[in-house]
């Protein structure tokens, strides 16, 4: 191979709280195509965002072509020949290929000797040329909300191209792209490589990286974990290098006596991703339910609890088939959810705790229409000290607590409503290690008092130290069962990517 | 929201302070305008209708709406409630009246709610829409009042104009509609963060439509009592009052963003634009100039919401802090 385009050497990235990268090392050559991989969290995606200048790490070096650079934001990334394109794309909607793809840098002319504007002519030029490299033809005039995702994700590398980068970073490229155009994809990888670019690139698909790729790198924790060319090695040996041999014993799960069968999802899918579920949980059981990010766990959860309509199929509780229309009807028969994103759709976090607990069942805490404050504070109080949210009072306003207290005071109002089956949606994400083993001792407390518990979580430790069973979902399917003294790392990674579990 | 409760305090006390110095100022330069005649036949006869259209209208703020239609839901019902009138009686009149109303404010808040279009998308057409009808129906005439109508309008109990009393007890009903009830509650938090509230079970299609159609009631009630007070009317009577109506919720301190604001505000905002408006006239102002007053007052206070906010929120931030500590460490 040639020479080295793009090095870091001991990257340290540090969030409150969380060692995000730990002396991370990783270097990329021209005309090579290098794969990072891990599992969700294990920090590809924030060493991407480091090198792109959407971080700044804390130690550590960046050399791009040679030359040692300090990123203070992304256009100086650009600039120096580094481009990403993100899992997301970051296109505007509104506006057209080619206005999206010249954002920012547009070139410009002088009329009438002064008056600047944009030269759409050599913009336009520039732009068929690098769509005549890519091999593809997009209209570059049509907006970008008419265009598919596929078609997005080519105006994206399209866009990247205008900045004459050598180094090209492809975050999670084929997640949302049907198999021709990964297809697609893969030729233009190709023959970018060709020319001599430089690749990163970011999957959690094994199958793709024995494809296309030349050397793969794998992060795990934020640790750099090794580095092999992908002749040399199989997908056995990657899949035992991203879950690690240790196992930490961080999880409180006292062993419950398990009662009969509570709960039953039987044949339940819904329009176009979910597809033929069935479950079932005993009462007083933890069940996970892992995946890589998108496999359909969230979508399932809130299809089964009638926040997501249009979905089908038979939910038994108690042996009762319930009818659940919308989240209400989900609450009057004991079935709470508790989202992933407490900000947005948890808590009301401009309201106090109090408030923030009494909203799902306001009608409980009135007479006559008229709310009952000391009873809303009593509860609230009461929740608090069984839960131990930190905050001065119950009237104490949600936004000023920290995140593992939000994430407790959103578990409260679940509580609250007296439920019988508790789906909790990443119960621990954002919060710190103490209050993550706060709420693990909260879940395992609950389930003492007979409460049943479905659990999705992306951190596969958390899984295997709290559920009794662990349903493996991969593209809306359930694709795998492990019971708790069977479930490995190992097993719930490679079923959750490749599809093949044991029943 | 304690802290946001605590902050409206101070703010409504501001407010007082206002309308007391502005009813200072203008008493000693004109002693008339503290004659209790002038004070409940003019001060606040005249801003009756306002204010029961603003207690409606704080309501639809919280929750991140507007309605820009309101004047024009009024006369469009005072209109049809008349013509009804004079064809069926007054009973008939009065029936017809509120059902325009409400047809009118089912229609923004179906279309807010269901079709998902703005709320100031909605309204602003819906405005002109009602206009329209209003003068294509009475082909630019006026219409007079009915006996039903004068009776809310220009009739005195205890010596008291009555529409007095209805607003005084609409006001309070609307306070504890907003302030105590579990509806009030609820408009908080779509105004707040209508995720978390859909997420709580909270039908908030049914909310919006709800309130929408309890403002086009509340025009209906302003409408009587406007058409009442002035005997007739004509079709383009209500376009100045769509805009006045938001003024006094805003200048309550009602967050046009939605989510804070309360009802005192409202009330106290009523008071100030009625004395204003009666004051400046009381003094010989000249139109245009009292129209610079208004503009001076609202930015004026306006300006001091935020810093009274801004104050109040990093003092209690402060305190907080150290209880916290106390408390930990």
């Amino acid at each position: 191979m040639g020479e080295t385009v793009l090095e870091l050497k001991n990257i340290v990235k540090t969030f409150p709280g969380v060692l995000a990268l730990n002396d991370v090392s990783f270097d990329l050559e021209k005309g090579e195509v290098h794969a990072i991989c891990g599992e969700n969290g294990a920090g590809k995606s924030t060493l991407m965002k480091v090198l792109s200048g959407v971080y700044q790490p804390d130690s550590g070096e960046i050399h791009v072509n040679g030359q040692n650079r300090k990123f203070a934001n992304p256009m100086e990334s650009y600039k120096s020949g580094v481009s990403i394109i993100f899992q997301e794309t970051s296109l505007f909607e509104e506006m057209t290929v080619l206005e999206n793809m010249f954002l920012g840098h547009e070139t410009s002319k002088k009329t009438l000797g002064f008056l600047p504007v944009l030269n759409y002519r050599e913009m336009r030029e520039k732009a068929r040329e690098i769509f005549k490299r890519l091999n593809t033809k997009i209209d570059l005039d049509t907006k970008i909300k008419t265009l598919g995702m596929a078609q997005k994700q080519m105006v994206e590398i399209a866009k990247s191209l205008t900045f004459d980068a050598n180094i090209l970073i492809f975050d999670e490229p084929t997640a949302s792209l049907t198999q021709r155009e990964v297809d697609a994809l893969f030729s233009i990888i190709l023959s970018l490589k060709k020319e001599g670019m430089g690749i990163v690139y970011i999957s959690h698909r094994l199958e793709e990286i024995f494809e296309i790729c030349d050397r793969v790198t794998v992060l795990r924790d934020g640790q750099y974990i090794s580095t092999k060319n992908v002749g040399g090695t199989n997908k056995d040996e990657l899949v035992a290098d991203m879950v690690g041999r240790t196992m930490h014993n961080y999880y409180p799960k006292t062993e419950t006596e398990l009662g009969d069968v509570i709960f039953r999802v039987e044949n339940f899918y819904d329009e176009g991703f979910l597809e033929n579920i069935n479950f079932e949980v005993r009462k007083g059981e933890i069940l996970g339910f892992a995946g890589l990010a998108g496999a359909g766990r969230t979508e399932l959860m809130e299809a089964v609890c009638g926040l997501a309509p249009k979905a089908q199929g038979e939910v038994i509780l108690d042996g009762k088939k319930l009818s659940i229309s919308d989240y209400t009807d989900a609450m009057k028969e004991g079935l709470v959810y508790v989202s992933e994103d407490r900000g947005k759709y948890g808590l009301i976090v401009d309201m106090s705790i109090e408030e923030n607990i009494s909203m799902p069942q306001l009608k409980d805490f009135s007479k006559f229409g008229i709310i009952d404050r000391k009873k809303e504070s009593a509860v609230a109080a009461e929740y608090m000290k069984e839960i131990t949210i930190k905050a001065p009072s119950p009237d104490f306003t949600v936004n000023n607590l920290s995140g593992g207290n939000q994430q407790k005071v959103s578990i409260a109002k679940a509580l609250a409503i007296q439920p019988k089956i508790l789906v909790l949606d990443e119960p621990t994400r954002g919060v710190d290690v103490n209050a993550k083993a706060e709420i693990h001792k909260i879940i395992s407390e609950l389930t003492g008092k007979g409460l049943t518990i479905l659990m999705i979580s992306s951190e596969l430790p958390e899984l295997l130290g709290m559920c009794d069973r662990i349903y493996v979902m991969k593209e809306g399917r359930i694709v795998g069962c492990f019971s708790r003294q069977d479930a490995t790392q190992d097993k719930i990674l490679k079923t959750a990517l490749e599809g093949e579990g044991e029943e | 929201m304690k802290t946001v409760k605590k902050l409206k305090f101070t703010f409504n006390i501001a407010l007082l302070l206002i309308l007391i110095v502005i009813f200072a100022a203008i008493s000693i330069l004109n002693p008339v305008f503290l004659s209790p005649e002038y004070l409940l036949n003019v001060v606040l006869r005249n801003v009756v209708e306002l204010g029961l259209i603003s207690l409606p209208m704080t309501l639809i703020i919280i929750t991140g709406g507007i309605d820009l239609s309101v004047g024009n839901i009024m006369v469009l019902s005072a209109m049809v409630g008349a013509m009804a009138a004079g064809r069926m009686g007054s009973v008939a009149g009065v029936i017809v009246t509120f059902l325009v109303g409400l047809a009118c404010g089912l229609f923004n808040g179906i279309i807010i709610a269901k079709v998902k279009v703005p709320a100031m998308v909605t309204t602003l057409a819906s405005m002109f829409l009602f206009l329209g009808l209003t003068r294509g129906m009475t082909g630019g005439d006026s219409v007079y009042a009915f006996p039903a109508a004068e009776a809310v309008g220009s009739k005195l109990f205890l010596g008291i104009p009555v529409q007095i009393f209805i607003y005084m007890i609409c006001a309070v009903l609307f306070y504890i509609l907003l302030a105590k009830s579990t509806f009030g509650r609820r408009l908080f938090g779509i105004g707040l963060n209508s995720n978390a509230t859909k997420y709580c079970g909270v039908d908030i299609e049914k909310m919006l439509i709800r309130i929408y159609a309890l403002s086009g009631l509340m025009c209906a009630l302003a409408a009587l009592i406007m058409i009442g007070r002035f005997s007739s009317l004509r079709y383009d009577a209500g376009t100045n009052i769509n805009l006045k109506v938001i003024t006094i919720v805003v200048l309550g301190g009602t967050s046009i963003l939605g989510g804070t604001g309360d009802l005192k505000g409202t009330i106290l905002a009523t008071l100030i634009i009625g004395v204003l408006n009666s004051g400046l006239t009381v003094l010989n102002i000249p139109i245009d100039t009292q129209t610079i007053v208004h503009g001076t007052i609202l930015i004026i206070s306006l300006i001091a919401y935020e810093i009274v906010n801004r104050r109040t929120s990093s003092k209690r931030l402060k305190e907080v802090k150290t209880e916290l500590l106390k408390k930990t460490g």
